[in-house]
């Protein structure tokens, strides 16, 4: 079947390549179409109650698209006029920003940061800093006034007075088009301010997704990078011409299909998925040197390029679509992640999967039997043994003559060592985490988090009853504690800001500033009485990220100096019985901000990476199964990809690494890959068996064919992507490492511990009933290409007959 | 008051009134003598969440015919009932006000509020409620025009002077003045960054005081174009018979809840 249909693409393969290459170039217009967005949303589980609650606060209250801007005296406090006169002016550039939200911008001199004040007469609510003091008077009146509101201490300045923060929220509706523009607009306000008399730092989420697109853009120059080395790996692993362009071409055109139909169905990409072409491109890659090796195995035999070409293809083919098929659905199966990215990257590597099988099937043969045959030294020359020969052979020789029990032995230490390191896995998101440490975030991050409150937000989501639920003194008070928890038993806590301070400040005020009524009003029409009185000197905006226009729900601010979420969690678990105490029981609490976005993400991602493993591993037990007509052969199938999950697990903890947004999908990868190895291995091993039924020649030809081919690929994904190693972006270098790993040892387990195993064990579906030829078996599956095209005679003709069409053509 | 009657008393001319003519006709068009009212203030944010405010007030316009002074007692919402505040205005200086919260039975003086700053939580500012002079800002006639069936001078104004600039908050002004009563119609503020900053119109007015040809408006609609916020205030049971005496402008008056 498969070699008539291989037969009809080499007859009609000037068709072929034309219809090929018109949906390649339809693709590649379709390329156009991608957008490229950075949402923090779209690495968030959206039902998790942390992100329901952040979405719900950012929707009432702000703080989605925050820019922090710092600006560090470097001698003295800031209070002086040239610095003062800097702050000023980046308030007044900030403003003029388009898309900021002008009422929501606060610093020093922002209309909004007010000096409430109490006189013997009455309370005065003044602008903190309405031009910028001269005299030494002046200053030290400006100085006392913002001491005297403790909700400014470490929010805009921080208690020593070194430094002063102006903090910038952007709107992200209709229009917007990322977060570079922001940040460049940023940049021209501030970088017009630096100088000697200070150091100025940028921060907060805009800026730091502004950064992630600045390195996605990186990969640009990666992709070739990585594919400039699989062209190294390709021609040291063929030395012909063909060897080297044939992968190449079918990687690329993969991935242009595959980005295509991203384009086509308006699917956006990330910063994520920015990686998944390399990836695309290495699976593509791997698979036609598996055609490629066979190729060359059979011309060598053959000696006729288009009739190498129908055998090839005939031979190989099926293992290719069983192993795609496989890799597709696993793929595929990370669509049950709660992530958006995360689906994004199952269904683009599927689609790619699947382009560089259609590509495999079609365009690669027609283009073969076009192109010259290999000259006699090129053949030659592949076939002559080289290091991974010799390699194999060593390996081959060791399995034969029963060392299996090294081969074991060396795994099991390497189990335990992994198993060390799984125990030792942290689990932990961060933003920040995806920049390296010398990274401009990070610099910039070290000072402000020392200086302020710190950089990382936990909100409390406080929902009364109905409207004014938040003048009830009960719950003022609730709020006061959860405040005074937060500071008092986490030093992590640099600052917390809530409705309640002002309320304080307000009811001092009213007391001519009497220290012993720094304290929240008793009665609901009091709380009321006081935000009308603070309505006739303030704006309707000022207490906007506090509390909701009809006091109905309100937000507590915590600013936490560390981002791990492993802190959080801990936080987090320990403050929920200590709120509920606090609150009336009609009024429901609910936490979020970054930090707490990113513990949903922790919880989720341990939740869903083990559904993803879960999933995948079964699909390819199943299928696997099923096309090897045998329940074992699944496990077999299994093992060099459960090695290679433990592997990518143990060697995360013992290297330090984070298991987070990054890496998670790592493991996914390295089963979908690595599943390849063992189905073409043992496809192989049948094959030979089926065809002399010597178990030991048919363990060290296997190695010498289909485990060289492995080699190669796994030597080709795994250089490609060690690539993102070089990336500046910790999340890249990451993931080339961890993938470069996940391959070394699915390969190594593939052509190692999967054959010792085999040849031990000798299983039914490997090497027929008590050590038998499997040619039966393996006709019953229909499935083995060498059988299920019907009598020899047809298979004969028809390879005959193509064998005269190419001679023509 | 006196000048205003004089421009009033002025013969009609069938050249058109100079652009600063209509703008000293329409500052003394609403100085009413005294009066007593109640209004009912809806304050709405972009998300379109409300708050409601019904207050009483009294006014009496002062000798100098343009600063008033005002008492407002707050009706509702029932939290913030009895609140009561004083404004004395100077339109060439700091007003003096007093507010009286119930819930802690004291007055309490308010210091330094800024002209370009909100008036009650409302898109109006202080500015907004005791216009400022009209030599303040320079007027130009743009055109005339209809507006919803009214003859209206379009006129421009710019402030005088940077300081007026600043202490406002608005950049310009364009006023749709009817041509009929001197009623505006129509506002629109710039700030003083040149951007679109408030729409007020004013739909609804009525004529209190044929004689001395004054009017008021007993709706007006401002919306902040910026943040999405509106206000709109609605007069109703206008009295400008019942005589008001100075008494009801005095601290005294405010702790008293009614």
């Amino acid at each position: 079947m498969l070699r008539r249909y291989a037969t009809f693409i080499v007859h009609y393969r000037v068709a072929v390549m034309l219809i090929a290459a018109a949906v390649t170039i339809f693709f590649f217009t379709r390329i156009g179409n991608l957008r490229v967005v950075v949402d923090p949303n779209d690495n968030l589980p959206q039902e998790h109650p942390y992100v329901v609650a952040s979405n719900e606060i950012e929707r009432i209250f702000g703080g989605r698209n925050l820019v922090v801007i710092g600006v560090e005296s470097a001698s003295g406090d800031v209070f002086r006029p040239a610095v003062l006169a800097k702050i000023q002016r980046i308030t007044d550039g900030v403003l003029e920003i388009p898309g900021v939200i002008r009422s929501n911008v606060i610093s020093l001199a922002a209309r909004k940061a007010k000096d409430i004040a109490g006189t013997e007469e009455g309370m005065v609510v003044r602008q903190l800093m309405e031009t910028v003091p001269q005299t030494p008077d002046e200053i030290a009146q400006l100085k006392r006034a913002v001491y005297a509101n403790p909700t400014y201490i470490n929010s805009i300045v921080s208690r020593d007075g070194r430094m002063a923060l102006i903090i910038a929220d952007f709107r992200s509706g209709k229009g917007f088009k990322g977060y570079r523009p922001i940040k460049e607009a940023v940049d021209r306000v501030v970088d017009k301010e630096r100088d000697d008399s200070v150091k100025i730092y940028l921060s907060g989420i805009s800026i730091n997704l502004a950064w992630l697109e600045i390195y996605s853009q990186q990969m640009i120059v990666l992709f070739f990078t990585a594919l400039a080395i699989v062209i190294v790996i390709s021609y040291l692993s063929f030395w012909s011409f063909q060897g080297t362009i044939v992968p190449v071409m079918t990687g690329l055109i993969s991935v242009v299909w595959g980005l295509g139909v991203m384009g086509m169905l308006n699917i956006p990409m990330d910063t994520f998925n920015a990686t998944t072409p390399i990836l695309i491109m290495a699976i593509a890659h791997g698979h036609s040197v598996q055609i490629l090796k066979r190729y060359y195995e059979e011309y060598g035999r053959l000696h006729d390029s288009s009739a190498s070409v129908i055998e090839s293809l005939a031979r190989v083919g099926p293992v290719m679509l069983t192993a795609g098929s496989m890799a597709v659905a696993s793929f595929l199966a990370l669509t049950a992640f709660p992530t958006l990215t995360i689906r994004v990257f199952g269904i683009f590597t599927a689609i790619g999967v699947l382009a560089a099988m259609i590509v495999e099937m079609t365009f690669v043969p027609a283009f073969r039997s076009m192109i010259p045959a290999p000259k006699r030294y090129e053949v030659e020359r592949e076939r002559m043994r080289d290091i991974f020969d010799r390699f194999l052979e060593k390996i081959g020789h060791c399995i034969v003559a029963g060392c299996g029990r090294a081969i074991f032995g060396t795994v099991l230490a390497g189990l335990l060592l992994l198993a060390l390191g799984i125990h030792l896995l942290n689990i932990d998101n961060s933003l920040k985490g995806n920049f390296s440490p010398d990274s401009q975030v990070r610099r910039d991050d070290v000072p402000l988090n020392a200086g302020m409150g710190g950089t990382n937000t936990l909100y409390l989501l406080i929902e009364g009853p109905g409207p004014d639920a938040i003048k009830n003194p009960a719950a003022l008070r609730a709020m006061e504690a959860v405040q005074q928890h937060l500071e008092q038993t986490y030093q992590t806590v640099g600052k917390t800001q809530s409705l309640a301070d002002f309320m304080k400040k307000m009811n001092k005020a009213m007391h001519a500033d009497d220290p012993k009524e720094d304290r929240l009003p008793d009665t609901r029409e009091l709380n009321a009485q006081y935000l009308l009185l603070y309505s006739m000197s303030g704006d309707p905006g000022d207490f906007d990220t506090y509390v909701d226009y009809e006091y109905k729900s309100a937000v507590i601010w915590a600013y936490l100096k560390t981002d791990s979420t492993a802190v959080i969690e801990q936080i987090i678990a320990e403050l929920r019985p200590f709120v509920a105490k606090q609150f009336p029981p009609d009024y429901t609490i609910s936490i979020g901000g970054g930090m707490a976005q990113g513990a949903a993400l922790n919880e989720v991602m341990v939740k869903g990476k083990l559904l993803n493993i879960g999933s995948i591993a079964a699909s390819i037990y199943v299928i696997s199964s099923v096309v090897l007509r045998s329940a074992l052969a699944g496990l077999f199938v299994l093992i060099p990809l459960t090695l290679a999950v433990l592997a990518n697990f143990g060697v995360m903890g013992l290297a330090g690494i984070r298991l987070d947004i990054g890496t998670a999908a790592v493991s996914a990868m390295a089963v979908g890959v690595g599943a390849d190895y063992a189905i073409y291995l043992i496809y192989r091993l049948r094959e030979e068996m089926a065809k002399h039924g010597d178990v030991d020649r048919a363990v060290t030809t296997t190695l010498a064919t289909a485990g060289k081919a492995v080699t190669f690929v796994a030597l080709a994904v795994g250089s490609g992507y060690s690539v993102l190693m070089l990336g500046g972006l910790g999340m890249h270098q990451r993931l080339g490492f961890l993938v470069a790993v996940a391959m070394a040892v699915s390969c190594l387990a593939a052509i190692a511990l999967l054959p010792a195993i085999l040849h031990r064990l000798k299983p039914g579906f490997a090497f027929g009933k008590s050590g038998a030829p499997v040619a039966a078996q393996a006709r019953d599956a229909g499935l083995d290409p060498s059988t299920s095209s019907g009598p020899l005679s047809r298979a004969t003709g028809s390879n005959d007959r193509a064998q005269s069409r190419g001679a023509q053509g | 008051m006196l000048i205003g009657a004089a421009a009033l008393a002025a013969p009609a001319s069938a050249e058109e009134p100079s652009a600063r003519d209509i703008m000293e006709k329409n500052f003394y068009v609403t100085k009413i003598k005294h009066m007593l009212n109640e209004s009912t203030m809806t304050l709405t944010n972009d998300k379109g969440q409300q708050r409601v405010r019904k207050t009483r007030s009294v006014s009496l316009l002062q000798p100098n015919g343009i600063d008033s002074k005002i008492m407002i007692r707050f009706l509702q919402p029932g939290d913030v009932e009895g609140t009561g505040y004083l404004q004395v205005q100077h339109y060439d200086g700091e007003d003096d006000m007093w507010i009286y919260l119930p819930a802690l039975k004291k007055v309490r003086r308010l210091v330094a509020n800024n002209k370009k700053d909100s008036f009650v939580g409302s898109d109006f500012s202080y500015g907004d409620i005791l216009v400022p002079v009209v030599d303040t800002y320079q007027h130009v006639i743009l055109k005339s025009e209809a507006l919803d069936g009214e003859d209206c001078w379009v006129i421009e104004s710019v402030p005088a002077s940077e300081q007026i600039r600043k202490d406002y908050g608005y950049g310009k002004k364009t006023s749709w003045i009817r041509k009929s009563n001197f009623m505006e119609k129509k506002v629109e503020f710039m700030d003083t960054g040149g951007r679109p900053l408030k729409t007020m119109v004013v739909p609804e007015i009525v004529e209190v005081d044929a004689a001395g040809h004054k009017w008021w408006a007993l709706k007006r609609e401002v919306k902040n174009l910026q943040t999405g916020h509106s206000t709109l205030l609605i007069f109703e049971n206008l009295d400008t018979k019942k005589p008001v005496g100075e008494d009801f402008f005095t601290t005294r008056y405010l702790e008293r809840e009614k």
